[in-house]
C-alpha cells in the first residue's frame, strides 16, 4: 500500500514537472511576443506619448483618462452601445448558432450543400473580402472605385438589397423601414455565427455515439435525447463558444469603441497614450461583465449538469 | 524520465534551428530572388503591354501628346500646368549632387505609384545616382497615419510623408521638421500659395507644386447634353460671361430637376459625399474653423453670419428638392445621367481614372465650384502637400526628389484630360487664388468629436435643426480649435 | 434517465412523434431555406457583379444577369493582384506559421488540461488576457519589439560590452509570423489553445492513467494517446487556423514593408487602390469583385475537402432524419 501511495506521489510530482515542460516554450513565447507589448501599451494609458525620436513616455498619471470622460462626450455613448450590444447579441448569437448547429448535424438530403452554405461566413466573414462585399471599401476621399462599389453594392448598407425586394412587395413604407432595420440586424447576426456553429458542430461530432445507442435504447424522444445527452456533453464547447462570442463581440472591426481608439491614433500620432486610457478603460468595463457572465455559466449550468 | 525531457528539449531546440535556418533563407537569399523575379516579370508584362493588349492605348497616346502639343500653343494660360509630356532634368548643385550620390531617400506614401511615377522614380535614380525606397498604406486616412506612427516609433529614418487638410495641422507638427533649416530648401521652387496656407509659426512644413499630379481642385462637372437637351444656359456660358455664382448655379440646379414619367427624380446636383458641406462653407468665405497662417492662429466660427448664410444655401439647395440628401455617394447617379451636376475633385477629369466618367467623353464640362455673388472667383482646393519627417537621414536628397517628382512637366498631364474643355478648366482653375477648408483637419486630429456624422445631420436637416446641432457641437468646435491652437503654440 | 421517460406529459409517443416529426421537417426547410439565401445572396450578387463590363454598371436595366459574360475582369484581378507570387507567399508565409500553431497551441493545451501546477492560474489569466485583448493595442509596441528584437535584453547588453547594436530587426522578415507561432503565441493563438483545452476536457481520462502506471513518459502518451483521440480538436484548429491566416491583412500589411512580399490577402485589401492607381481598368467593380472571388476560391476548395472528414461519423443513428 505504501509503495502504491508513494507511487503515486512519485507520479504527481512528475506531473507538476511534466505541465511546467510543457507549458515552458509557451511562456518564454509569451515573455518575448506577447507581455513586453502589453506591459508597454499599458503604461501608454498612462503617459503622454511621443514619436519623434522613437517612443518617448511621459509619466502623466490619469490626464488621459479625465480628458476622455471629461471632454470626450462619444466615449461614453460608445462603450454603452458596445455594452447593451454586447447583452442583447450574445443570447441570440449563441441560441441561434446551437440550432444550426443540430439542424447541421443530422441526416436529410442535401445536407451536403447545406453545410457548405453555412460554412461560407467561417471563410469570408474574417475577412477582408467582407468588407467589399458589405461595400465598406472606400478607401481614401477621392477613391472612385471605392465610391463605385459601395453605389453598385446598394449604398453600404447590407439591407438595401432587401428593402429593394420589400418595395416591390408595395409594403407601406413604415412597415419596410421597420423590416429594413430588423432585417439588417438579422443578416449581421447570421453572418456572425458560422464559427459558433463550426464549434458546435465539432463539438457534437466528439460525443461518443454509445451515448446515443443508449438513449435510444431506453426509448428517448428526439427532443429528450438533445437536452439530457447532447446539452450536458457540450458544456465545454459551450463555455468556448461563449467566450469566442465574447471576444469576438468585444474586440470586432466595427465595435463602436474600438473605432473610436482607433480613430485617435488614424488621425493623430500622438493620441497613443489617449487611444491606449481608452481601451484599458472599456477592457476594464467587459472584462468584469464578461467575468460576471463566465461565472453565472459555470455556477449555474455546469455545476447543475455535474 | 529525466532522459525523455532532455529529449524534448534537444528535439525543440533542434526544431527551431531548423526553421530558424529554413526561414532564414527564405528571408535573406530568398528575398533578394523573389524582388530580381517580380522585376523580372514586371518588365516582361510591360513588354507584353506594348506588344499586344494595349496597342490602342499606345496610339492614343501619341495622339493625345499631339493634341497636348497644339493646344499648348493655342491656349497658353495652362500650358506651365497641363504642359506635354516633355521631362523636365534634374538641375542641381554640382556639389550637392556629388554629395547625395549614392544616398537613399526613403519615401513613405499613402498608395502605390502608379506606372509613370514608376518610371520616373526609375529616371531619377539613375540621373542622380541616388535609391529611392518607398512603402505605401491602404489609403490616406488611418492606415497611413500608422505607418508613418511605425515608422517613426521604429526610427527607421523615413524622409517623405504627405499630409493634406484632412490632416492639418496634427500631422506636420507632430511628424515633420521645418523645411527651411534644409541647405537646398528654396521657397522660390515651390507653389507659394500651398506654401504660405500651410506655415505654422512661420516655418514651412509642407510643399507642393502648382499643377503637379497631386493639385486636386473641387470642381462642379456638369452634363453638357443634359443641359442641352432641357434648352438650358449651361454653367459654362454663365462662367463665360462671368456671371457665376451661388444665384446662377441655383438657377441651373432648379432647372435641371425633373420628375420623371415613371416616378423617378432627375436630380440637378449630386455631391461625391452627402457630407461634403465644407465644401459651401468654405466657398462661401468662413468655415467652420478658419485659420490665420501669419498668426497660427485656429478660430472657430459658429454664430458667424457669414456661416449661416453659407448653410443655408446648402440647405436651400436640399430643402428644394434639387438634391438627393440621402444619397451617401454621388458618383454614379451622375455617371448614369440621372444628374446634372456634381462637385467632386478634379481627380475625375482624366482619362485613366479607373470608374471615372470614361463613359460620358464629350458629354462632360467642369466649371469652378461657385462663389457667393459679387465675390471674386477662387478655387476650393483639396491641397496636398508633401512635407520632410522629423528623424530623416536624408533631407536634402529628400527635397531634391520631391523637386523632380512633382513637376508637372514630367507627366503628360495634358494629354491625359477627358476633353479639351475640362483641360481648359483646369489651367484656369491652377491660375485662380486657392481656398482651403481647415476645418475637417483640425476637428479629425483633436478626435474629440467624430466631425463625418455631424456634417451628416447637417445634411439632413433644416436651419433651425442646424443651429440646434451647431450648438450641441459648439462646445466640441471650440475645445478642437483651442487643443489645435495650444499645440501649435508648443511647438514654438 | 428512466425517471425522465416517465414524465406525465407522455401520452401516445408514437402519435406525437409523427407530428413533431413532420411539423420539425417544415420548420427545418424554413429555416435551411431563410438563412441560406441570407448567406448566399450576397455571394451571388458577387458573382454576377464579377462579370459585368462596365457598361452593364452604369445600364439601370441590368441588375443580377449581365449582358455578356466578361471574363476580363478576372485576368485584370490576377495581373493586378500579382496573384501566382502572392499565393506562394501566403502558402510559405501565414499558412506555414498558422500549421505552427496548430502543433504549439496543442502542447500548450496538454499542459492546461492535463496537468495541475501551483502556476497554472496565471498562465490561465494570462491566456485569457492574450485571447481578449486586440492585435491593434498592442500594434505599435510589438512593432518595436520586432523592430528592435532582444532576447530578454541579453542583445542589449552582449552589445554594450561588444560595442554594437547586436538587436535583430524581424520587420520584413518571415520570422514576424514564424516565431511567435513556433511558441504557440502567434495570431490567434490563444483561442486555439482554449479549444484544445476545452475538447481536451471532453477526453476520457482513464486511458492516460492507466498510460501513466505503465510508465510511459509524458512525450509518449502525448503522441500516443492524445493526439490520436483528438482528432476532431486538430481537425478545427487546422480549419480555423488556415482560414483566419489566410484571411490575415492587417498585420502582414504593416510588419512587411517590401510591397512585393505581401500575401493574397493584403494584395486583395490594396485592391480597391491598386484598381484605382492602375488606370483603364475597363470594369472596376467587376474586377475587385473577381479579385473577392479568386481570393476565397482556394479556402473554399479546401474547406470541401477537408469537410468530408469532418461529417464522417454524422450517420449515426437516433438523430430524426
Amino acid at each position: 500500500m505504501s509503495l502504491k501511495t508513494k507511487k503515486a506521489r512519485g507520479i504527481e510530482r512528475l506531473k507538476i514537472r511534466y505541465g511546467r515542460m510543457f507549458i515552458l516554450p509557451w511562456f518564454i513565447g509569451l515573455l518575448l511576443f506577447f507581455l513586453i507589448p502589453l506591459v508597454s501599451s499599458i503604461a501608454y494609458a498612462f503617459s503622454k506619448v511621443d514619436l519623434s525620436n522613437g517612443i518617448s513616455m511621459k509619466f502623466i498619471g490619469l490626464e488621459n483618462f479625465k480628458t476622455l470622460l471629461g471632454t470626450n462626450p462619444d466615449y461614453e455613448r460608445n462603450i454603452r452601445a458596445a455594452v447593451s450590444s454586447f447583452f442583447t447579441s450574445l443570447p441570440i448569437i449563441l441560441s441561434l448558432s446551437l440550432i444550426f448547429a443540430v439542424v447541421l448535424n443530422q441526416k436529410f438530403r442535401g445536407r451536403l450543400l447545406a453545410r457548405a452554405i453555412f460554412f461560407l461566413p467561417v471563410i469570408i466573414a474574417t475577412g477582408v473580402v467582407m468588407q467589399y462585399i458589405m461595400g465598406n471599401k472606400i478607401g481614401s476621399s477621392g477613391s472612385a472605385s471605392g465610391a463605385a462599389l459601395s453605389t453598385a453594392l446598394g449604398g453600404g448598407d447590407s439591407a438595401m438589397r432587401f428593402s429593394a425586394v420589400l418595395t416591390k412587395l408595395g409594403l407601406p413604407d413604415r412597415v419596410t423601414l421597420l423590416l429594413n432595420d430588423y432585417i439588417a440586424d438579422v443578416f449581421n447576426l447570421i453572418w456572425s455565427c458560422g464559427i459558433q456553429i463550426l464549434l458546435f458542430v465539432a463539438g457534437m461530432q466528439s460525443i461518443p455515439d454509445q451515448m446515443y445507442e443508449v438513449s435510444k435504447i431506453e426509448g428517448a424522444t428526439t427532443w429528450e435525447e438533445f437536452w439530457y445527452v447532447t446539452f450536458p456533453m457540450l458544456g465545454n464547447v459551450i463555455l468556448l463558444v461563449l467566450i469566442y462570442t465574447m471576444v469576438d463581440q468585444i474586440t470586432a472591426y466595427d465595435n463602436p469603441v474600438m473605432n473610436q481608439a482607433y480613430d485617435f491614433v488614424g488621425k493623430n500620432i500622438d493620441m497613443y497614450g489617449d487611444s491606449a486610457a481608452a481601451l484599458w478603460l472599456y477592457f476594464v468595463i467587459v472584462g468584469v461583465l464578461s467575468g460576471i457572465v463566465l461565472f453565472a455559466y459555470q455556477r449555474v449550468f455546469l455545476r447543475r449538469w455535474n | 524520465m529525466k532522459k525523455l525531457s532532455w529529449r524534448i528539449l534537444c528535439l525543440m531546440l533542434s526544431l527551431l534551428l531548423c526553421i530558424g535556418c529554413f526561414a532564414g533563407c527564405g528571408a535573406s537569399k530568398g528575398g533578394d530572388e523573389e524582388t530580381e523575379e517580380i522585376i523580372e516579370d514586371e518588365l516582361v508584362l510591360g513588354d507584353e503591354d506594348a506588344d499586344d493588349d494595349d496597342e490602342g492605348d499606345v496610339i492614343e497616346k501619341t495622339e493625345s501628346t499631339s493634341n497636348g502639343g497644339s493646344n499648348n500653343g493655342g491656349s497658353g494660360s495652362g500650358s506651365a500646368v497641363v504642359g506635354n509630356g516633355s521631362a523636365g532634368n534634374v538641375n542641381m548643385d554640382k556639389n550637392l549632387a556629388e554629395k547625395l550620390k549614392g544616398t537613399t531617400v526613403k519615401v513613405l506614401w499613402w498608395k502605390d505609384f502608379t506606372a509613370t511615377e514608376k518610371e520616373l522614380i526609375k529616371k531619377f535614380e539613375k540621373e542622380t545616382g541616388m535609391k529611392v525606397e518607398y512603402k505605401y498604406a491602404a489609403n490616406d486616412a488611418a492606415p497611413y497615419t500608422e505607418l508613418i506612427a511605425s515608422a517613426m516609433a521604429g526610427k527607421e529614418g523615413y524622409d517623405v510623408a504627405m499630409f493634406n487638410y484632412t490632416s492639418f495641422p496634427f500631422r506636420p507638427l507632430t511628424t515633420m521638421q521645418p523645411m527651411e533649416k534644409i541647405s537646398n530648401f528654396k521657397a522660390s521652387d515651390w507653389d507659394q500659395e500651398i506654401v504660405n496656407a500651410y506655415k505654422i509659426n512661420g516655418h514651412t512644413y509642407g510643399v507642393n507644386i502648382n499643377g503637379s499630379n497631386y493639385s486636386e481642385y473641387v470642381v462642379m462637372y456638369y452634363n453638357k447634353s443634359m443641359f442641352q437637351r432641357a434648352k438650358q444656359k449651361t454653367p459654362r456660358e454663365y462662367w463665360e460671361a462671368n456671371n457665376w455664382n451661388w444665384d446662377t448655379f441655383m438657377d441651373c440646379a432648379k432647372n435641371m430637376t425633373k420628375k420623371n414619367s415613371d416616378g423617378s427624380i432627375t436630380y440637378g446636383y449630386v455631391n461625391l459625399f452627402a457630407q461634403s458641406v465644407s465644401y459651401w462653407t468654405a466657398a462661401g468665405g468662413t468655415d467652420f474653423i478658419s485659420y490665420n497662417p501669419a498668426k497660427s492662429q485656429f478660430t472657430a466660427n459658429i454664430g458667424n453670419a457669414t456661416l449661416e448664410k453659407s448653410l443655408q444655401q446648402f440647405l436651400t439647395i436640399a430643402n428644394r428638392g434639387y438634391m438627393d440628401r440621402t444619397l451617401p455617394y454621388g458618383v454614379d447617379t451622375f455617371r448614369k445621367g440621372d444628374a446634372a451636376m456634381f462637385s467632386c475633385i478634379s481627380f475625375f477629369m482624366m482619362k485613366d481614372v479607373s470608374g471615372s466618367f470614361g463613359n460620358m467623353k464629350d458629354e462632360i464640362d467642369a466649371v469652378p465650384f461657385p462663389m457667393p455673388k459679387g465675390q471674386k472667383q477662387k478655387t476650393l482646393m483639396d491641397a496636398s502637400a508633401f512635407g520632410i519627417l522629423q528623424g530623416s537621414k536624408n533631407p536634402e536628397g529628400a527635397i531634391e526628389f520631391l523637386k523632380y517628382f512633382l513637376n508637372p512637366s514630367n507627366y503628360n498631364k495634358g494629354g491625359n484630360f477627358l476633353n479639351n474643355n475640362l483641360k481648359d478648366t483646369y489651367a484656369k482653375i491652377s491660375a485662380m487664388p486657392k481656398i482651403i477648408p481647415y476645418t475637417a483637419g483640425v476637428m479629425n486630429g483633436a478626435a474629440l468629436a467624430d466631425y463625418s456624422p455631424m456634417s451628416q445631420l447637417i445634411c439632413k436637416s433644416d436651419l433651425s435643426q442646424v443651429k440646434a446641432t451647431l450648438e450641441k457641437y459648439k462646445n466640441q468646435f471650440n475645445m478642437s480649435v483651442e487643443k489645435a491652437n495650444k499645440k501649435v503654440k508648443n511647438t514654438k | 434517465m428512466k425517471k425522465v421517460m416517465k414524465s406525465p406529459l407522455q401520452f401516445n409517443k408514437q402519435y406525437r412523434q409523427v407530428v413533431g416529426s413532420v411539423f420539425y421537417r417544415l420548420f427545418r426547410l424554413f429555416l435551411l431555406v431563410a438563412v441560406g439565401y441570407t448567406i448566399i445572396s450576397p455571394l451571388l450578387q458577387v458573382i454576377s457583379n464579377s462579370l459585368k463590363s462596365g457598361a452593364d454598371f452604369t445600364d439601370s436595366s441590368v441588375s443580377w444577369i449581365p449582358t455578356s459574360l466578361y471574363w476580363e475582369n478576372f485576368s485584370d484581378a490576377f495581373r493586378l493582384m500579382k496573384y501566382p507570387q502572392a499565393l506562394l507567399r501566403t502558402m510559405l508565409v501565414p499558412i506555414l506559421s498558422g500549421l505552427f500553431e496548430v502543433v504549439s497551441c496543442g502542447v500548450a493545451a496538454y499542459s492546461f488540461a492535463r496537468f495541475k501546477y501551483p502556476e497554472r492560474n496565471l498562465m490561465y489569466v494570462l491566456l485569457i488576457l492574450m485571447i481578449l485583448v486586440p492585435v491593434r493595442i498592442t500594434l505599435l509596441p510589438s512593432y518595436v519589439n520586432y523592430r528592435y528584437f532582444d532576447f530578454f535584453g541579453l542583445s542589449k547588453l552582449l552589445g554594450k560590452v561588444v560595442g554594437k547594436d547586436l538587436t535583430l530587426n524581424l520587420i520584413d522578415t518571415p520570422f514576424t509570423f514564424y516565431l511567435p507561432s513556433f511558441f504557440g503565441v502567434g495570431y490567434q493563438s490563444g483561442l486555439f489553445v482554449l479549444i484544445y483545452i476545452q475538447f481536451l476536457k471532453g477526453i476520457p481520462k482513464e486511458l492516460e492513467e492507466a498510460a501513466w502506471i505503465d510508465g510511459a513518459g509524458p512525450v509518449k502518451t502525448f503522441a500516443q494517446i492524445i493526439v490520436p483521440s483528438s482528432g476532431v480538436a486538430i481537425l478545427t484548429v487546422s480549419i480555423l487556423s488556415v482560414i483566419w491566416h489566410w484571411n490575415e491583412y492587417y498585420l502582414s500589411g504593416l510588419y512587411f514593408k517590401n510591397p512585393d512580399k505581401y500575401p493574397l490577402a493584403v494584395a486583395m485589401d490594396r485592391l480597391v487602390a491598386t484598381v484605382d492607381l492602375n488606370h483603364n481598368i475597363p470594369s472596376p467593380v467587376g474586377t475587385m469583385m473577381a479579385g473577392c472571388l479568386m481570393f476565397i476560391l482556394p479556402l473554399l476548395v479546401f474547406y470541401l475537402i477537408v469537410q468530408k472528414n469532418f461529417i464522417k461519423s454524422i450517420d449515426r443513428v437516433g438523430i430524426v432524419g
